[in-house]
């Protein structure tokens, strides 16, 4: 069995604990409660033969008060960087976490954005700019935890893409 | 030195040669052979040295170097390992045959620990699960909605090692991780991710900077303490119930030591692979140590048998007791619900038997005696002083009745519990009947007396013949004291008639007496008159003296004061008549 640290980060009320939620429980709920410090869940899954244990760290949301505590980055193994397709500055922040961890775990480690939220009608991330980040090579999923759209997939590429390395 | 090799090498070929000319030319041609042939001489020479000061202190290096720590163990145990495998591959006979004879006795004590292990638990629990230790921290278990064996632990073990955890540094990944027995397994990834946070944090907030090395040693909850053991790759976290010692800490350091020694290189390349530290959990093991609470002096056993014989005595005791105030009870009950009877005073003494009671009795209540034995209890069984009393109980006035009055056959007495009156019905002697109702109020108890149930059939004849006598009239001819001759036969029949009254009236204790009233017509003087209406009288007497009756008689000579006064010689008004009186023995007429 092979275990991986992955970190979920993001900008605050994007719905991080909400996809880990889905994704570990298969729950949703509409109250938004805010994560203090790092929250951590598990999930066991077999991909390609080979048993992952997924150890995934939920942490704080960065806003302009509190920052990444980076010392829970160490020994991440890959991130999913988390924006709000409703929110257009939370893309940004989501840029900017992006790039900032990279520095400190290494450009190679594996990461994904997931732009969250894709159930809303109001959104306010357009297409051709998503279409530009993966022109830039950043990889891009649209996922809604509330609906459950494309929180499996996020998991299984970023577990893919940390088996690859 | 260069000639030396030289010969040496010359010596080890070819025979001497000892032309100068040859030696010059062999010196031109093999110079760079010769130079190496001497370089390797002198290698194999220092090697030679080397090995030979090395084999010197060999011994004494590796006993000052073990003893310094586990570095050169840690070192060689591979390389050990390595050989091991490769000769049991090569010659797998040879150690089956060497470690045959140690086999059997390592599984026989194997076998022996484990079922020593067993029963000693197996007793332990049984010593908890039926004393009353047992009972109360099984109810402390019920509150604190805890399982028993946890409360069990929590009361009889000073520490003990419940949880270890090897965790690698950087990421917080679980690389192995060991419960103790009878442990609750809990999810050892979240533990260690959130372990590693805490640190983390508390890093973050405590530690003053550039100061790398402050770290958490150690974390306090309730009964537990987290001891952490770190380094750079990987740190040990231990999880202890109670208070351990500090050997335990050196412990952890000792093994941590170990492990980083063994699995630097795949710590060093840790990727999430978590597979070559399996290899790791004998380490762990070692580090699970416990410390039971000392057992208080164990009591002896013949203060056990003591103590058992005092229990059984005064359970007996206790039972008997219960058993004999049950009995008592019930005696009571039998007593009391007794007619006759009424309980005053019921005295238990310290030895239970017999019983002391104090009670009010009536004479013809039933026998203390035969009362017990009804209910299968011996008179023995109580004391009773009595006092005498009469009873007012229906039943025992009934008794009373029937036994005082000497009931005659086919006469019943009868309770109105209504009206509490005694209903007396039959055929009875006249006199009986009499006496009965005198007799029946003298008992206390009998208040109302109906006896109109009660009837004499002589008493029937009595009225008869007293009818008949009375009613008849002796008419007698004139001037003389001679019935008439149609009147001749009822002066005989009334005779008969009253001696046949006289014994019947003696036979039932009647008094009888009899009066003759004798009568004259106007004829005549007044003085005659009464003379002979007196010897009329005496006529009736004289008959029935003759008959041998002694019935007191009292006779009266009325004279004419009765005739009738229209006709002068009236055959009507020359008679006797008679008139009969009852009297009982108290002399009362009826």
């Amino acid at each position: 069995m092979v275990s991986k640290k992955v970190c979920m980060l993001g900008a605050f009320s994007v719905g991080k604990t909400s996809l880990v939620e889905q994704y570990v429980r298969s729950i949703f709920s509409d109250q938004y409660l805010s994560t203090v410090g790092v929250k951590i869940s598990k999930k066991l899954i077999t991909l390609d033969a080979t048993e992952v244990n997924l150890v995934l760290w939920d942490m704080e949301g960065k806003d302009e008060f509190v920052d990444i505590n980076m010392a829970y980055l160490r020994g991440a193994m890959g991130f999913l960087v988390v924006a709000d397709l409703s929110r257009r500055e939370t893309l940004d922040e989501a840029l900017q976490i992006r790039n900032s961890v990279l520095e400190i775990l290494g450009e190679k480690t594996p990461n994904i954005l997931l732009l969250n939220k894709c159930d809303l009608e109001t959104l306010e991330i357009p297409e051709t700019q998503i279409a530009s980040l993966e022109a830039r090579g950043i990889s891009v999923i649209k996922t809604s935890a509330k609906l459950n759209i494309g929180v499996n997939e996020a998991f299984l590429a970023i577990s893919t893409k940390m088996l690859a390395v | 030195m260069s000639s030396t090799s030289e010969n040496s090498v010359v010596s080890g070929g070819s025979p001497p040669n000892t032309d100068p000319e040859v030696d010059k030319f062999k010196e031109l041609v093999f110079r760079g052979e010769l130079d190496r042939i001497e370089e390797l001489e002198r290698k194999l020479d220092s090697q030679l040295r080397s090995t030979k000061s090395v084999s010197d202190v060999i011994a004494e290096a590796v006993v000052m170097r073990s003893s310094k720590d586990n570095m050169l163990s840690a070192a060689l145990s591979p390389i050990v390992e390595n050989s091991l495998q490769d000769a049991l591959k090569k010659r797998p006979q040879d150690f089956i045959s060497i470690i045959f004879p140690i086999v059997g006795s390592l599984i026989r004590r194997s076998i022996s620990e484990t079922f020593s292990s067993m029963l000693g638990s197996f007793s332990k629990s049984l010593e908890f699960s039926f004393s009353p230790k047992g009972i109360k921290w099984r109810i402390e278990a019920i509150r604190a909605g805890k399982s028993f064996s946890e409360i069990v632990m929590l009361h009889t073990v000073v520490y003990r090692v419940e949880q270890i955890y090897l965790i690698h540094s950087e990421s917080g990944l679980v690389l192995s991780n060991l419960v103790n027995k009878g442990v609750h397994d809990r999810d050892a990834d979240m533990i260690s991710g959130m372990l590693t946070a805490i640190q983390d944090f508390a890093k973050d907030c405590f530690a003053t900077a550039g100061d790398e090395s402050s770290s958490l040693n150690s974390l306090d909850m309730g009964d537990y303490t987290i001891y952490i053991e770190r380094s750079p790759l990987a740190y040990l976290a231990c999880v202890v119930r109670g208070q351990a010692p500090k050997e335990l800490q050196v412990k952890l350091r000792e093994t941590l030591e170990l492990i980083l020694a063994k699995f630097n290189d795949v710590l060093q390349d840790y990727r999430g692979d978590d597979s070559p530290f399996v290899a790791a959990a004998p380490y762990l093991e070692d580090c699970f140590a416990e410390q039971l609470v000392e057992e208080k002096k164990k009591i002896s056993f013949v203060t056990k048998i003591l103590v058992g014989i005092f229990i059984i005595l005064f359970v007996s005791a206790l039972t008997y007791k219960i058993y004999h105030s049950h009995r008592m009870n019930s005696i009571l009950n039998i007593i009391g619900s007794e007619p006759g009877y009424i309980l005053i005073d019921a005295e238990s003494t310290l030895i239970p038997k017999p019983w002391q009671l104090v009670a009010l009795k009536d004479a013809f209540a039933v026998p203390l005696p035969e009362l017990l034995s009804r209910g299968g209890y011996s008179a023995d069984e109580v004391r009773c002083s009595f006092i005498p009393i009469d009873s007012r109980e229906p039943s025992i006035v009934m008794k009373k009745l029937q036994q005082k009055l000497e009931l005659p056959l086919g006469v019943t007495i009868k309770y109105d519990l209504d009206n509490d009156s005694y209903h007396i019905s039959g055929l009875a002697d006249y006199m009986w009947i009499t006496n009965a109702k005198t007799i029946a109020y003298t008992i206390p108890g009998v208040d109302n007396l109906d006896i109109s149930g009660l009837a004499d059939p002589r008493f029937d004849v009595l009225k008869r013949l007293k009818q008949e006598i009375e009613n008849t009239v002796i008419r007698f001819a004139r001037g003389g004291e001679i019935p008439i001759s149609t009147d001749q036969h009822l002066l005989d029949e009334v005779s008969e008639k009253l001696v046949e009254l006289e014994k019947l009236t003696n036979a039932m204790g009647i008094a009888l007496t009899l009066t003759i009233y004798g009568h004259a017509d106007l004829t005549g003087t007044e003085i005659r008159n009464y003379a002979i209406s007196q010897a009329r009288a005496q006529v009736l007497a004289a008959k029935l003296y003759a008959k041998g009756s002694s019935i007191p008689i009292s006779m009266y000579g009325m004279g004419s004061s009765f005739a009738d006064t229209t006709e002068l010689e009236d055959l009507d008004s020359r008679k006797i008549e008679m008139r009969i009186h009852f009297a009982n023995k108290s002399g009362i007429d009826f």
